[in-house]
């Protein structure tokens, strides 16, 4: 055998070999998920997001792009809970039974979730805009999103039952790397524990939750709604009152408001992403964290 | 539960004083001793009973202070655990002898509701119309009313099959409430690759009939599809099939339609003029209505997409004409940020009729309007529109305007606009002709409760 029929077979065990599963097509609502999905399906999956970092997550504008996107998708994975309630259309519009609700590659990574804020049994529209399933934000406490990846991996292993031993060792990875980061990000927040923080939006209720942070109030007088002159005006002398260091806003939402705020009071603004993407450098779970807990640990100093 | 925990508790009281009076009874030495060791082991097991009970009864209020938000789910003691993943009916170690790990065995439930609950989603929404400064002959000119309430009744009735049913009532009928659209929606017909509609719909002929006025970004219904598609929409009653053509990076859809367009969308009175005969306006036609559409969608970079749409259809007006109409639309929409986006539209119809009644061969009529709308944030938009479309024939005469539109979202579903229309009407269709007409519309839209439609 000569040196050029080595690298023949060399070449062909290189193409047949390593694609020798078929990768699972996966569409997540939030880049958040798609990257979760991607750490647990490891190579075996290829992921796509339906929404941006940058994007509101419940302000998503539905495209005939993502028809196509989920009409070829074998798992469809998504916050849940109404949040991305705007992937409907394009979902119903795929036609592709396997990723509707019911079917083994749907996942709604807020299933087994202990969720938070659940509104009491009548609702209306003066209240804002309230998720009837209750708050929403669970990714922002990074202990759900090994809740979100165990969802995920369920319906990786429904439809590629080959790769199991795969999925379930990603899966603890992936736990145990979380588990490792809450460490670090625990003793980042520890001297700030019960220190009031002020948001925009009730996005972080999970997340000062987990890191013992007292949520003090909301730039938005009821979820969805925006501020007027005289809740401003209560909420900047109710932060200089409790001595209120900082403020946690996502992004993407105006700045006019927190601002404004931030001279009134000296209260520092804590600007961060939302998810996975929401900045350039924040590619990953654990930048996201550690981008949110550093910046807010200074803005409390 | 505390209830029941007061009962144990009393019992097991009870039993200590049993036992006291039993122990200070005379009794023999075996039958005492059995006894005592009976009523300790009892109390023991009931000592234990109530320690596991209060244990869960703990953890069920911090679950429903959980669920109340009255208290956080996790403290930062909590270490978070990972869960194990199951697949029943199917031996979870595997040959290298790792632990036991399994998958749940269904997929995701559609949704998990608080409570359960058959009934389906109901909503209602209203709009208030105030139309001012507009010619006179206008009968709703100067008033600021209720124009429209629409009932909203959806539900998945089966897998892959979805009901909705739209409940009008209009200013213009008296509020007498009538079907605007009742359809079920099939994700996929049986194991073909085919969706489809059955019922009442308004037609997906074009790009904004088939969206209802409270979902669009203007206040009014754009001239040339009032021309061509009738004042309020082009609906009918039949079934459609449509087609996601297999091309990856490409959303193409096919539509093939039967509809029974209704009649008491094709005709309006002419209440400016003199004479009280009736006049087809809108499409037409009257009976089946075959038609056909063709959407295109291509995500273009720099968070872009263009969708193109070409739609067609023909059939016969009451008398026997012969009618076709084209329509052809075009949407670029870039999102520029979180909130902010640019939308560009534009559509154009093609309405031809062969007179073979009167024998003057066939009349093309023609109309289209343009739009821009900009959003700087969730709260507002500006838009700018141009219409200029003549009417189907017999009818003459044609309206140019051009529309300015700000919009406040109050929330969600709740918002403020204001239209200001300027242009020329030399026909009499729906409001005396005027050279240099003046209109300001004011709308106020509010909703509540679930609504949703399919992607449009």
């Amino acid at each position: 055998m000569n040196i050029r029929s080595s690298l023949y077979i060399v070449l062909a065990s290189l193409v047949l070999g390593v694609r020798s599963y078929a990768v699972v097509n996966v569409v997540t609502t939030d880049p958040t998920l798609a990257w979760i999905t991607g750490e647990v399906g490891g190579v075996r999956v290829h992921v796509e997001s339906l929404s941006r970092g940058v994007d509101d997550p419940h302000q998503v504008e539905p495209r005939p792009s993502m028809v196509v996107k989920l009409a070829h998708a074998q798992v469809f994975a998504r916050i849940g809970m109404d949040l991305d309630i705007w992937a409907n259309g394009p979902l119903t519009k795929s036609g592709n039974a396997q990723i509707q609700p019911g079917g083994k590659g749907y996942a709604d990574c807020s299933d087994n979730l202990k969720r938070m804020e659940i509104p009491p049994a009548k609702l209306d529209p003066s209240m804002g805009d309230i998720h009837i399933y209750g708050n929403p934000h669970y990714l922002l406490d990074p202990a759900n999103g090994i809740l979100a990846a165990g969802n995920i991996a369920a319906a990786l292993i429904r439809v590629d039952p080959a790769g199991y031993s795969s999925y379930h060792d990603n899966f603890i990875t992936f736990g145990n790397k979380v588990k490792e980061k809450l460490k670090s990000w625990h003793a980042t927040l520890a001297p700030y524990k019960g220190s009031p923080v002020t948001t925009y939006h009730r996005s972080w209720v999970y997340f000062m939750a987990r890191f013992g942070l007292k949520e003090f109030g909301t730039i938005e007088p009821r979820p969805g709604i925006p501020p007027s002159p005289g809740h401003i005006k209560t909420l900047a002398e109710g932060m200089k009152a409790d001595n209120v260091h900082a403020m946690l806003v996502e992004d993407f939402r105006s700045h006019r408001f927190p601002d404004l705020l931030a001279g009134q009071t000296g209260a520092k603004v804590v600007y961060v992403p939302l998810s996975v993407e929401g900045e350039p450098g924040i590619d990953n779970y654990f930048q996201l964290f550690d981008t949110i807990v550093n910046r807010l640990a200074v803005g409390l100093k | 539960m505390r209830t029941f925990l007061i009962s144990l508790s009393a019992m097991c009281m009870a039993l200590c004083v049993i036992d006291t009076g039993i122990s200070a009874q005379p009794l023999d030495g075996d039958s005492k001793e059995g006894t005592l060791a009976d009523l300790t082991k009892i109390i023991k097991e009931q000592s234990e009973q109530i320690r596991l009970l209060t244990e869960r009864l703990n953890r069920l209020e911090k679950d429903r202070e959980i669920q109340n938000g009255e208290i956080a789910p996790a403290t930062s003691s909590d270490e978070p655990e990972i869960p194990p993943l199951e697949i029943p009916g199917q031996n979870n170690s595997d040959q290298k002898g790792r632990s036991k790990v399994s998958a749940p065995a269904s997929a995701s439930p559609a949704i998990s509701k608080s409570a359960a609950s058959l009934t389906p989603d109901i909503s209602v929404i209203g709009t208030h119309i105030g139309r001012f400064f507009s010619p006179r002959g206008d009968p709703d000119r100067n008033r600021f009313q209720l124009g429209e309430f629409e009932i909203g009744l959806q539900q998945p009735v089966f897998t892959g099959i979805r009901f909705d049913a739209f409940l009008t009532g209009g200013a213009d009928n008296n509020f007498t409430i009538s079907a605007e659209e009742a359809y079920a929606t099939f994700s996929k017909i049986g194991h073909l690759p085919f969706g489809g509609y059955l019922g009442l719909k308004r037609l997906d002929f074009g790009k904004v009939n088939p969206i209802h006025p409270h979902a669009r970004p203007y206040a009014d219904q754009p001239a040339p599809l009032a021309a061509f598609l009738g004042p309020d929409a082009l609906s009918g009653n039949g079934a459609a099939i449509n087609y996601l053509l297999p091309v990856k990076n490409l959303f193409a859809n096919v539509e093939i339609g039967l509809w029974n367009t209704a009649p008491a969308d094709q005709s309006i009175s002419f209440p400016a003029r003199s004479s009280s005969a009736i006049y087809p306006v809108g499409l037409g036609v009257k009976g089946n209505f075959p038609m056909a559409r063709l959407w295109l969608s291509k995500e273009l970079p720099g968070r872009s997409e263009l969708e193109l749409g070409s739609s067609y259809g023909f059939g016969r007006a009451e008398i026997g004409d012969p009618i076709n109409l084209f329509g052809f639309d075009m949407t670029y929409h870039r999102t520029l940020g979180a909130f902010s986006k640019l939308i560009v539209q534009g559509e154009y119809f093609l309405h031809h009729r062969i007179d073979n009644f009167g024998e003057t061969g066939g009349h093309s009529r023609s109309g289209g309007y343009g739009l821009i709308s900009y959003s700087p944030d969730q709260y507002m938009d500006y838009g700018f529109r141009y219409d200029s479309t003549t009417y189907p024939w017999p009818i003459p005469g044609r309206e140019n305007s051009l529309s300015l539109i700000w919009t406040n979202h109050l929330t969600e579903v709740t918002l403020l606009r204001l239209q200001y229309k300027h242009g020329d009407r030399t026909n009499s269709l729906f409001l005396p002709p005027q050279k240099g007409y003046n209109e300001l519309l004011l709308e106020f839209l509010w909703g509540a409760g679930s609504h949703t439609h399919p992607l449009q």
